[in-house]
């Protein structure tokens, strides 16, 4: 009994260290985020300074009347080998020159041949991807292209920060449970 | 090439201010679905709490998204939803914005970190 008791309070001491380390991976994780970040507003306060006040704003963003898009930017989850549990995001970009824009545009100008159901269903899943840059003007300035680079380089950043958060997330509630555990056998 | 369009990915949605939002979005996060629904929302000074409630409720719910980023001086309008919020799918992250630089002291996750460590537990 004491010897449980004493393995207990070694699990819980353990995983105290490791939540500590884990808060401060978590704020530097942050800053680090917050760092990276702030090249990328500033190249959009330049674009906006260059193209005008209303041109580089949530006016040109897509609403819900706008045509249906897909992200180009998407995570996975990362399982552990051993067992089926989630272990975090892994980031997935569509690979790039994927610009499907125009080839929606032309598929329906295009007069449909025959209905068949399983070309129909092929369609449905074909994915549409639009550059973002082409929300703000065809010719948009170079500080434009570079907060997208910057702010497509902060996307890993906000991955680890999710993954940080969540192994933080995992290891309270382990230690929460061995607490329980602790108070049942004292 | 393969391997990544067999793969359907999760999205990241945004809840920010307009420069945030635009940022993300030139990043690559954007879309809007079958149902006409983004998952991203723009949030000014015309933006009520109970909206930006509605929409953290939405993105919650919504299977298809993983990671709801928001700024921390949004959540800090919402955060009785956010600490409600235990799941750790959607990873909810809170994320500077162009004003307000990241405050340790108000992340939920680190809040309720801090609070586990009660001295009566560590005798």
């Amino acid at each position: 009994m004491d010897n449980k008791l004493s393995e207990i309070c070694k699990q819980l001491d353990q995983l105290a260290l490791d939540i500590l380390k884990l808060c401060e991976e978590q704020v530097k994780c942050r800053v680090k985020l917050e760092e990276a970040m702030k090249p990328g507003f500033v190249h959009i306060a330049k674009s906006r300074y260059i193209m005008g006040n209303r041109t580089v704003c949530s006016l040109q963003l897509p609403t819900e009347d706008s045509a249906e898009f897909d992200a180009l930017t998407t995570v996975v989850p990362q399982e552990s080998i051993t067992d089926s549990e989630h272990r975090g995001f892994k980031l997935v970009e569509t690979p790039k020159g994927q610009d499907t824009s125009g080839k929606s545009v032309l598929r329906r100008r295009k007069e449909k041949p025959e209905s068949d159901a399983s070309t129909e269903a092929k369609e449905e899943n074909v994915k549409t991807y639009v550059d973002p840059i082409k929300w703000f003007g065809v010719l948009v300035p170079q500080n434009l292209k570079m907060a997208q680079n910057c702010f497509q380089s902060v996307l890993p950043l906000v991955v680890e920060c999710a993954n940080v958060q969540g192994e933080l997330q995992r290891v309270q509630m382990k230690y929460q449970k061995l607490l329980k555990e602790k108070e049942l056998l004292s | 090439m393969a391997i990544h369009s067999a793969i359907k990915g999760k999205l990241i949605s945004v809840i920010g201010d307009e420069d945030t939002c635009v940022g993300f979005l030139l990043g690559g996060v954007g879309e809007i679905n079958k149902n006409r629904q983004p998952n991203f929302l723009v949030v000014d000074k015309h933006t009520s709490v109970g909206e930006i409630e509605e929409c953290f409720k939405r993105f919650v719910k919504r299977d298809d998204i993983d990671i709801i980023l928001i700024n921390q001086n949004i959540a800090e309008m919402v955060r009785h939803c956010i600490e409600s919020h235990t799941q750790p799918i959607p990873a909810v992250l809170e994320i500077p914005s162009k004003d307000h630089p990241y405050d340790a002291s108000k992340d939920s996750i680190l809040r309720r970190a801090k609070g586990m460590f009660n001295p009566e537990d560590m005798k």
